[in-house]
C-alpha cells in the first residue's frame, strides 16, 4: 500500500498542477469578462448624452472582446436587466467604437450585405445586427428606408450582393417590405427578414414566401457564412466609414 | 333576443376611451383592464386569467389590446369564437386609424396618452432613462416630437405635457382627436362577436346546489379565502376554512392581520417580507395599475402552535366599470408539499454523491494503472483494477435499481417470467455477494427439492442482491447472513436474516416508502440510495408476492418475500 500511497500523492500533485493551470486560463477569462463587466457598469452608470465621450476615453478592446460584449447585452436584456435607454446607450457605445478610425476589420466578404431598416431613425435592432455581423467579419452596410428606396435599388444594381437583411421594428413596415420583396427576389437575391412583428405575430411569415427567417443572430451568421462561402476567396481589409456611405438619408 | 352581456379586456391605458364608447352602445357590459405589455414585462398567464375570467362572466368576450406581447396572438388563437380581438396593432393605432399613425410614426413622434403621462409617467421616464440627464440616447435619436393624443374628456393640464416634453428633452404638440375610430373598431367586433356567439344552456336546466349541499362544498375547499379593503388595506372578510386548515377563528385572523405589530401569525425570519410586500403590491395596483399576483411562501403558525408553510396570492378584484373595488386573497397550507420538496431535494444530492463516489474510485486506480504502469507490480495493477471493477459493479447496481424504480413509477415495468429454480438463482446471488464481501459468513438453507417458482429471473436476482447487500451493510464484521427457503402451497418463503442493529417497531412502518432512509439518521459509512427495499417491494408485488420483514433492536433482522410456484 506505501508504493500505492505514494503513487496517489503524485497523481494528486499532477492534478493540482493540471488545477493550476486551468485555473490560471480561468483567471485569464476571468479577466476579460471583469473588464467588460466594468465597462457596462459604466456605460449605465454614466451620462447617456456623452457617449462619444465615453468610447473617446475608454481602453481599447479588441474585435473578440466587442463580440463577447454584444452576446452580454443580450443576456442582461433577455433577463430584464436592463432597461431600453441602458441597452441603447450600450449599442450606442458599441457602434461608435466600431466606427473609430483606428479600429481594423479583417471582412470575410467584399460586398458589404446591406442591413435594411423603415425607420428614420437607427432602431437598436438594426444597430446590434451591424456591430454583432461586422464583429463577427461579416462587411455590412446600413440602409435607412424611411424616406426612399432608391439607394438600396442603386446598390443592388450597382454591387450586386447576393443577400439583404430586413430588420423590421413596427407592424406598419411590413407593408412596405411586402412591395419590396418581389424586386429583390426578381434580381435572385436572398432576402433575410427579422424583427418584432414577425416574433409577435408568426403569421406574418407567411406574407413573404421564399424569404428566409432565422431564429437568432447566432443562426444569422451561419447562414450568412454558408451564403457568402464564394465570396470568400480573398480576404480584404476595409474600413467601415467606407462601408457606411448609404447609411442613414436623414 | 335576449339582452348578452359583454366582457370587455382591455388595455389599461385606454380604459377611459372604452368606457366613453360604451356608453352609447346598448348592452351589457363588464370592463376588464390589463396593463400596458409595451411598458411593463408581464407574464401570458395574466392574459389567459382575465380572458377566462371574461369568456366565463359573459356571453360575448372582446378584446381591446394591441399585438403588445409575444405570446398574446398564440393565446387568443386558443380563444376562437369566443373572443373578438379589436383591430389594430396598438392603442394609437386604434384611436388614430392606420393613416395618421403611420404619419406620426414617420415623422418619429413619440405618441402619448393621458394614462402614460400620468399613471405611469415614471415607469416611462425609467424606461427611457428620462429625469436625468440620460434621456437623450433613446429619446433623443429616437423621437423628434411629443405628440399627446388628448381625447375631449381628459381633464390633463397642458402644463403636465409641458413639464413632461422638457423633462425628456423634446418638443410637444398636442393632437385632438375623439372616440370615433376607438367606437368603430368597437362595432365591428360587436357585430362579428354577436355573429359568432354560441347560445349557452338556459339557466333553467343547471342544477344548483341545496344549501346543505354548498356548505359541504365550502368547507372541503383547501384554500383560506380573504378580502382586503382598497381604502384602509385592512383584512375585512375571511373564509370560514380559516378554522379548519390554520387553526383560527375568523375574527381571531381578522384581528391578528389586522394588526402589524403582532407577529404570531408570522414567521419571524418572514413576516417583513410578507407584510411589505403585500402591502406594496396593494399599493402598486392602485396606483399604477400593476396586476400580476403577488405570490408568497412563507412560515406561518397554526392555531395550535405548529409550524405551517403557507402559499398566499393576492389579487385585485375589479368593479364592471373596471375600478378596483378590493383585494382578494387565499392561503394555502403547503407543508407537505414542502417536506416532500425536502425530501427530494435531499434525495437528488445523494444520488449525486452517490454516483461520484465510485466514479472517483474508479477514475482515480484507472489513471493510475494507465499512468504509473511501467513501475506498478503485477499484484498492484491487479488490486486497482479489481478496486475499480468493485466499484464500477456497487454503480451498475445502484443505476440499475434507479431504472428499475422509474420504469416502475412510469408503468413500463414489464416482467419476463418464467419457470425458474430458485435455488441456483440464490446460489448465483449468494456467490457473488460472497466476492463483493468476504468479512461476512453466508449460510444457506434450502431444501434439496423444491418446486421451481414462476419469476423473471434478472429481477428476482435484483431482489435477492438488494436484500443480501443490505443484510451485509448493517451487519458487523464477520457477521452471518443466512439465506432460508421454505415452500408453502401456492408460494415459496425466502427469508435472508442478518445480525446487524435491528429496526424498531415504528421505523419498520416506513421502510419500504420511497426516500425514508433520508428520514432516518444516516450509519456512519454505510453508502447507498436508500432505494434497495422499495425496488424490493414494487418487484415483489409485481410477481403477485409479498414482502415483510421480522426484527427487533439489537437483535437483527428477518426480511421474507414470497414469489408463486410455476404450477399455481
Amino acid at each position: 500500500m506505501g508504493d500505492i500511497g505514494k503513487i496517489n500523492d503524485k497523481r494528486v500533485k499532477e492534478v493540482e498542477t493540471s488545477q493550476t493551470q486551468r485555473k490560471r486560463s480561468e483567471e485569464a477569462l476571468t479577466g476579460s469578462e471583469n473588464r467588460l463587466s466594468t465597462l457596462m457598469k459604466r456605460i449605465i452608470d454614466s451620462d447617456y448624452d456623452s457617449i462619444e465621450e465615453l468610447v473617446a476615453g475608454s481602453e481599447s478592446y479588441s474585435i473578440g472582446e466587442i463580440h463577447a460584449f454584444l452576446n452580454h447585452i443580450m443576456v442582461a436584456w433577455r433577463a430584464n436587466e436592463l432597461t431600453p435607454a441602458a441597452m441603447y446607450a450600450l449599442l450606442k457605445f458599441v457602434y461608435i467604437y466600431l466606427n473609430q478610425p483606428g479600429i481594423q476589420f479583417s471582412f470575410k466578404n467584399r460586398t458589404p450585405v446591406p442591413i435594411c431598416y423603415f425607420s428614420s431613425y437607427l432602431p437598436a435592432s438594426a444597430s446590434l445586427l451591424h456591430s454583432y455581423l461586422k464583429t463577427s467579419s461579416f462587411a455590412v452596410g446600413l440602409f435607412s428606408l424611411g424616406e426612399t428606396e432608391r439607394h438600396l435599388r442603386e446598390f443592388i444594381e450597382k454591387k450586386r450582393p447576393p443577400v439583404v437583411i430586413f430588420t423590421i421594428s413596427q407592424f406598419l413596415h411590413v407593408h412596405p417590405l411586402t412591395k419590396l420583396v418581389p424586386y429583390l427576389h426578381d434580381r435572385n437575391l436572398l432576402v433575410i427578414i427579422g424583427g418584432i412583428p414577425f416574433v409577435y405575430d408568426e403569421s406574418l411569415k407567411l406574407a413573404f414566401p421564399g424569404c428566409i427567417f432565422p431564429r437568432d443572430l447566432n443562426e444569422l451568421a451561419l447562414l450568412l457564412e454558408k451564403i457568402l462561402k464564394e465570396d470568400r476567396d480573398e480576404e480584404i481589409d476595409c474600413r467601415h466609414s467606407d462601408l457606411c456611405i448609404y447609411a442613414r438619408t436623414n | 333576443m335576449k339582452k348578452l352581456t359583454v366582457g370587455i379586456v382591455t388595455c389599461a391605458s385606454m380604459r377611459e376611451q372604452i368606457e366613453e364608447c360604451l356608453a352609447s352602445l346598448e348592452s351589457s357590459f363588464r370592463i376588464y383592464p390589463i396593463a400596458p405589455a409595451c411598458t411593463f414585462s408581464m407574464k401570458i398567464e395574466l392574459f389567459r386569467h382575465y380572458l377566462d375570467k371574461a369568456t366565463t362572466e359573459n356571453d360575448v368576450t372582446l378584446l381591446s389590446y394591441g399585438i403588445c406581447h409575444p405570446q398574446l396572438l398564440p393565446l387568443l388563437a386558443k380563444y376562437r369564437n369566443r373572443v373578438v380581438k379589436l383591430e389594430g396593432n396598438n392603442c394609437y393605432e386604434m384611436f388614430l386609424g392606420s393613416e395618421k399613425y403611420a404619419e406620426y410614426h414617420r415623422k418619429c413622434y413619440w405618441m402619448l396618452n393621458k394614462a402614460f403621462l400620468t399613471t405611469w409617467k415614471n415607469e416611462l421616464l425609467t424606461g427611457f432613462g428620462a429625469g436625468t440627464s440620460k434621456a437623450g440616447t433613446l429619446i433623443g435619436d429616437a423621437f423628434k416630437k411629443l405628440v399627446y393624443v388628448r381625447f375631449d374628456k381628459d381633464e390633463l393640464s397642458v402644463d403636465l405635457v409641458e413639464d413632461f416634453a422638457r423633462t425628456v428633452g423634446l418638443e410637444y404638440e398636442i393632437c385632438s382627436v375623439d372616440t370615433a375610430n376607438l367606437n368603430r373598431l368597437l362595432e365591428e367586433a360587436l357585430a362579428s362577436a354577436y355573429s359568432t356567439v354560441k347560445v349557452k344552456t338556459p339557466k333553467s336546466l343547471v342544477s344548483y346546489p341545496q344549501e346543505s349541499e354548498m356548505r359541504t362544498m365550502l368547507e372541503s375547499i383547501s384554500e383560506v379565502i380573504y378580502k382586503v379593503d382598497i381604502h384602509t388595506k385592512q383584512f375585512t372578510f375571511v373564509s370560514p376554512q380559516v378554522k379548519r386548515i390554520l387553526g383560527y377563528t375568523p375574527s381571531e385572523f381578522l384581528d391578528i392581520m389586522n394588526d402589524y405589530l403582532r407577529t404570531s401569525f408570522y414567521h419571524q425570519d418572514d413576516r417583513h417580507r410578507v407584510v411589505a410586500g403585500r402591502y406594496n403590491f396593494l399599493v402598486r395596483c392602485l396606483n399604477e395599475g400593476m396586476q400580476e399576483p403577488y405570490d408568497a411562501e412563507y412560515r406561518a403558525k397554526h392555531g395550535n402552535g405548529d409550524e405551517l408553510w403557507v402559499k398566499e396570492s393576492v389579487y385585485p378584484s375589479y368593479s364592471s366599470d373596471g375600478i378596483i373595488e378590493s383585494f382578494v386573497g387565499k392561503i394555502t397550507d403547503i407543508t407537505e408539499r414542502k417536506k416532500l420538496d425536502q425530501l427530494k431535494d435531499d434525495f437528488i444530492g445523494l444520488v449525486s454523491h452517490e454516483l461520484r463516489s465510485p466514479l472517483t474510485v474508479i477514475t482515480g486506480a484507472v489513471n493510475t494503472a494507465l499512468t504509473e504502469g511501467a513501475r506498478l507490480s503485477p499484484g498492484e495493477t491487479r488490486q486497482l483494477l479489481k478496486d475499480a471493477a468493485l466499484e464500477a459493479e456497487l454503480l451498475s447496481n445502484l443505476l440499475g435499481n434507479l431504472l428499475e424504480l422509474s420504469r416502475v413509477q412510469a408503468n413500463r415495468l414489464v416482467l419476463y417470467a418464467e419457470a425458474i429454480s430458485v435455488k441456483k438463482v440464490i446460489q448465483d446471488t449468494v456467490e457473488e455477494m460472497k466476492r463483493l464481501s468476504s468479512a461476512h459468513q453466508f449460510i444457506v438453507n434450502i431444501p434439496r427439492k423444491l418446486p421451481p417458482v414462476y419469476a423473471d429471473q434478472l429481477r428476482l436476482e435484483r431482489i435477492l442482491h438488494n436484500l443480501l447487500e443490505n443484510a451485509v451493510k448493517y451487519s458487523p464484521q464477520g457477521g452471518q447472513v443466512q439465506v432460508s427457503v421454505k415452500p408453502e402451497e401456492e408460494h415459496l418463503v425466502i427469508g435472508i436474516s442478518d445480525q446487524g442493529v435491528g429496526i424498531s417497531l415504528s421505523d419498520q412502518a416506513k421502510l419500504f416508502e420511497p426516500f425514508q432512509r433520508l428520514g432516518q439518521s444516516r450509519l456512519e459509512g454505510v453508502r447507498g440510495l436508500g432505494l434497495g427495499l422499495l425496488v424490493c417491494r414494487r418487484l415483489v408485488e409485481a410477481h403477485g408476492g409479498r414482502i415483510w420483514l421480522k426484527s427487533e433492536p439489537g437483535r437483527g433482522s428477518t426480511f421474507f418475500i414470497t414469489m408463486p410456484l410455476s404450477h399455481s
